[in-house]
């Protein structure tokens, strides 16, 4: 892996964090409709190395934090070992805000939302199964 | 019952959890987020291990739980041998997604007691763990292979998981054939990551 300085570093994350802002908001202005896999199909919940949940393992990536809402999920009080109860970290105003927004107000989703759940990035097709025993799934 | 009330209950009450039980991984996956995460920060992965009495308080909570390694693998959490075991003796459903390599054969014996209803899915992308190193940097494929053969003989579900590079595809018929005498169910992976 190549090593870059630290001005680089800041520039390609900076870049790139752009990249996918661009990316999401280029879905959403297209038109897509926005369908939460964490709300209509089976998405896991996250539970991330440092002790914070997030609805998806696309939201638990540093460069999506500096998008609305997605750095939410990250603060102090929301993580494992400060609950003795994980209902109450559902329970909290983040995620029971983040739940209202992507029901009632998907126009105001973080750009990853698009990216992931308004288009076909992430899904896995089945694309062909052999005798029961062999299948190729097309992961987009 | 309004719509939040439904849409939380679904979620909590029946989803399964996808767990980074650590933040460690030996390998160095070109396409992979923690690969991007070294590449563009001066410092080491965060994250620690998921003790044993964080776990009990999700444990019971979800209908199954995924030690998934998105970014990390699963392998070298310090607790992975008890969080397997808590999820036996829970009766709750366990899957294993690894590609990492770094641990002892002994250890995977220890962990497939632990839990030996755990689905593992072992990530090789090539024939008998040929090649795999080429995407999976660090990945001793031959030694996970050959883990991956030991899971199945102590009747262990398995899965092979091969992602489809311009480099091993190729091999893909020698690899159902080797899939098909161990009678494992393989899965080539079409991925349109860049």
């Amino acid at each position: 892996m190549k090593k870059l300085s630290k001005e680089q570093q800041i520039k390609e994350k900076t870049d790139w964090q752009q990249r996918l802002i661009y990316k999401g908001n280029s879905i959403k202005n297209n038109g897509q409709k926005l369908c939460p896999r964490c709300i209509y199909e089976d998405q896991e919940i996250t539970l991330s190395s440092e002790g914070y949940f997030t609805p998806c393992c696309w939201l638990d990536d540093e460069l999506y934090r500096v998008q609305p809402h997605v750095n939410d999920f990250f603060a102090a009080h929301l993580n494992i070992e400060n609950n003795d109860n994980i209902q109450d970290i559902f329970d909290s105003k983040e995620w029971k805000n983040f739940w209202d927004m992507l029901i009632n107000r998907p126009e105001d989703a973080p750009p990853v939302c698009y990216e992931y759940c308004a288009s076909k990035q992430g899904d896995k097709e089945l694309v062909d199964v052999q005798d029961d025993k062999f299948a190729v799934i097309r992961k987009h | 019952m309004n719509r939040f009330e439904e849409y939380k209950n679904r979620n909590f009450k029946k989803k399964g959890l996808n767990i980074e039980n650590t933040a460690r991984c030996t390998l160095l996956c070109g396409s992979c987020k923690r690969t991007t995460f070294l590449r563009l920060n001066n410092k080491s992965f965060p994250g620690r291990d998921l003790t044993p009495e964080q776990f009990k308080k999700v444990v019971g909570q979800f209908e199954y739980i995924t030690f998934g390694g998105q970014l990390s693998d699963p392998i070298f959490g310090v607790h992975f041998l008890e969080l397997l075991k808590i999820c036996y003796d829970s009766n709750v459903e366990t899957r294993v997604l690894t590609a990492a390599t770094g641990k002892k054969e002994s250890f995977y014996k220890e962990a497939f007691k632990a839990n030996p209803d755990a689905k593992w899915t072992f990530g090789i992308d090539g024939p008998g763990g040929k090649l795999s190193n080429i995407y999976r940097k660090n990945q001793d494929g031959e030694f996970l292979f050959d883990i991956m053969c030991m899971a199945k003989d102590s009747g262990i579900k398995v899965y092979w998981q091969y992602i489809i590079f311009p480099f091993n595809e190729i091999y893909i018929e020698e690899a159902k054939q080797i899939a098909t005498d161990l009678d494992i169910d393989l899965f080539f992976i079409q991925s349109e990551r860049d």
